[in-house]
């Protein structure tokens, strides 16, 4: 009897797995063709533009009649290409450090004391609300005090991109400190730890999910800006890549080859760096998520 | 190796209107095993932490070895702590956790070495130097929070109820290894404990704790056959004993609900002298002093109930039996052979004179 009964009440179960599995699986290949034709699009577009001269440019699907490699030889000199890249990529890896190493000790520091402190209970309440201000309010008021504390420059921008990434990363970082336990830290005191000890040698080795993930955002933001750069940098040899592309289209508004040669050159470090960090950027992308 | 003495030692919390704990006074002697034992929240840990140097000591002295030790740091105590979630540092491998304070204080690293592995054989855990916490089972993680703690050496060990993660068996196992890790090192050690068989199993001298408060200090059997209070009498064995309100009239202790039994002449001369007479009290039997041998029935007929089992359970060398005696109820820890089903009905003894009064307002022990 007990058995019938078993068998009567599993028997729907699998038919209507298999029938939702059906439904889901035409969907989710919908939605990928969409999507695989959304992303994949242009940048077929973007790649066989950069393949073609001039007077192709009539049908933009068309496969290149002759390809066009010079074009990534005028892009890259015209763009003064190894001068910009070195500039973004300075830009971004300082940035990238000085992020982790200072917005995790400020997050750390608010996160533990903030139940026992009004003032960093505040300073918490104080970061996460700028991330509500948009970058275009505070734009033209920062350009002017940029350029009153001479911070027109690299190193300038580089230090704006750090302070600029506090909200972000104070919100990240202090979700996962909350769930690293203070007994941790007792145990550190207890052995003999000084505070910068105990951050550094215990707590900091510990948030390693979470710098994948600040590291990758800012990588990101850092690399892909535009606007900053363009109200915040003057000078034509401390440009980054990103506003090159910029002062190249204006230059050369009809040869959209070259553009979209230079367009590939500045893309192709980014795919490169995620071919090469995938599994750390998507365990940090996960860790980020959960906690 | 060392001497401590907490002098009305006081803690608040910010924006607690009561003290957490208060007026805790305590000598500690030099090598002894002490257990804090008391329910959660009886300031047992807080006051450990104090001595650790992890909370501030709102009022009175902290001294070791006639030093005061209030504003001292807790990396210059010399003091070495075990905590209840084992705190590990689980980005290092086990050597690395057990040499974190001696790599801290510089040490050499051959000694460092020297002394993980020494620390590492008494505890067996040599094989697992080279892994990662993750990679541990819970009592391989306490052993290596134990060894991170005695490679140190230090004057005085602190234990956060470190076995109360672990399973029944391996607490077992684990309470024998800290106490012969004790009777090694010979090392004065402050274990924080709720369970009483813990504190009765492994103190020299147990302070059993309530609301911030020491209730009693002494030996294991001093707590065990001589609480100074209903709660000490409660807390200590298990099952807890059995308490009855009942009257003390013409020799005999009753309550309206089919409890009377007669009071041994000696005790009964005590409580009559005390003023009990005729007077509410309340009665406390351990299980293991309700007998159901007829021996027993035999030699204290005066002092035998009528009972009903309501619930029994045989644990092998013994049997509960949660009896009923009218609308008392007890429990009665007797002999297996003596195991009775639900429902039957029950001659029992109750040893009155191994029974304990307590004074129904203070629930002080009436001596």
């Amino acid at each position: 009897m007990q058995a019938n009964v078993e068998v009567k009440s599993n028997e729907p179960k699998p038919k209507k797995r298999a029938k939702n599995k059906h439904i889901n699986w035409t969907l989710t290949s919908v939605l990928m063709v969409v999507a695989i034709f959304a992303i994949l699009g242009p940048i077929y577009i973007t790649i066989v533009i950069a393949l073609k001269d001039p007077s192709q440019m009539t049908n933009i699907l068309s496969l290149p009649k002759k390809i066009h490699w010079e074009n990534f030889a005028n892009a890259w000199s015209m763009t003064d290409f190894p001068r910009m890249f070195f500039n973004t990529l300075f830009i971004t890896v300082v940035n990238i450090i000085f992020t982790i190493l200072t917005n995790s000790m400020a997050a750390y520091v608010i996160t533990r004391y903030r139940l026992k402190n009004k003032f960093f209970n505040m300073m918490y309440y104080y970061f996460i609300s700028a991330m509500f201000i948009p970058f275009n309010v505070i734009m033209l008021p920062l350009v002017k005090e940029v350029s009153a504390f001479h911070m027109d420059n690299i190193l300038g921008i580089t230090f704006l991109y750090i302070v600029f990434g506090l909200p972000q990363s104070i919100f990240l970082y202090s979700g996962f400190v909350k769930g690293i336990p203070t007994a941790l830290e007792e145990a550190a005191i207890m052995d003999g730890a000084k505070p910068y000890q105990v951050f550094f040698k215990v707590i900091f080795p510990l948030m390693k999910p979470m710098h994948a993930t600040v590291a990758i955002l800012s990588f990101m933001w850092t690399w892909n800006d535009f606007l900053m750069p363009l109200v915040l940098l003057s000078d034509p040899h401390q440009q980054t890549l990103q506003l090159a592309q910029y002062v190249f289209q204006g230059q050369f508004s009809t040869q959209y080859n070259l553009a979209f040669a230079s367009y590939v050159l500045v893309l192709l470090p980014v795919l490169l760096m995620y071919v090469f960090f995938q599994k750390y950027i998507i365990a940090g992308v996960t860790s980020g998520s959960v906690k | 190796m060392v001497e401590i003495n907490l002098k009305h030692i006081y803690k608040e919390y910010d924006g607690n209107s009561s003290y957490s704990v208060s007026d805790f006074n305590l000598d500690i002697k030099d090598k002894e095993f002490i257990v804090f034992v008391g329910p959660s929240g009886c300031g047992k840990s807080t006051t450990l932490r104090m001595i650790a140097g992890l909370e501030d000591i709102t009022d009175g002295d902290l001294v070791m070895d006639g030093k005061v030790m209030n504003d001292v740091a807790p990396k210059d105590r010399d003091i070495a702590m075990v905590f209840q979630n084992y705190a590990l540092y689980p980005n290092m491998t086990v050597f690395d956790n057990m040499g974190f304070g001696l790599k801290i204080k510089k040490m050499p690293k051959d000694e460092i070495q020297k002394k993980v592995e020494n620390a590492a054989e008494i505890l067996g855990l040599t094989e697992f130097l080279q892994r990662k916490p993750a990679a541990l089972s819970g009592g391989q993680r306490q052993r290596v929070a134990l060894g991170r703690a005695i490679v140190r050496n230090p004057k005085l060990f602190l234990l956060d109820e470190p076995l109360s993660n672990l399973d029944a068996k391996l607490r077992v196992q684990m309470r024998t290894q800290i106490a012969q890790l004790h009777q090694r090192l010979q090392t004065n050690m402050i274990y924080v404990t709720h369970d009483q068989v813990e504190a009765m199993t492994m103190a020299d001298r147990i302070v059993i704790m309530n609301d911030g408060k020491i209730q009693q200090v002494g030996t294991p059997s001093q707590l065990y056959n001589e609480p100074v209070n209903k709660f000490v009498a409660g807390f200590m064995g298990s099952p807890a004993m059995n308490f009855f309100d009942a009257t003390l009239r013409d020799g005999h202790v009753v309550n309206n609900k089919g409890l009377n039994v007669v009071v041994p002449e000696g005790r009964l001369k005590k409580l009559v002298d005390q003023g009990y007479n005729n007077k509410k009290l309340v009665v406390g039997i351990r299980p293991e002093d309700i007998h159901t041998e007829q021996v027993a029935i035999q030699t204290m007929p005066d002092s035998v109930v009528d009972a009903t089992v309501v619930v029994s359970e045989l644990l092998g060398v013994d049997s509960m039996l949660y009896s009923k005696t009218g609308d008392t109820e007890f429990v009665a820890q007797v002999n297996a052979r003596d195991y009775h089903e639900p429902g039957e009905s029950v001659e029992m003894a109750f040893e009155m004179s191994k029974a304990h009064f307590f004074d129904m307002d203070t629930q002080l022990t009436i001596e």
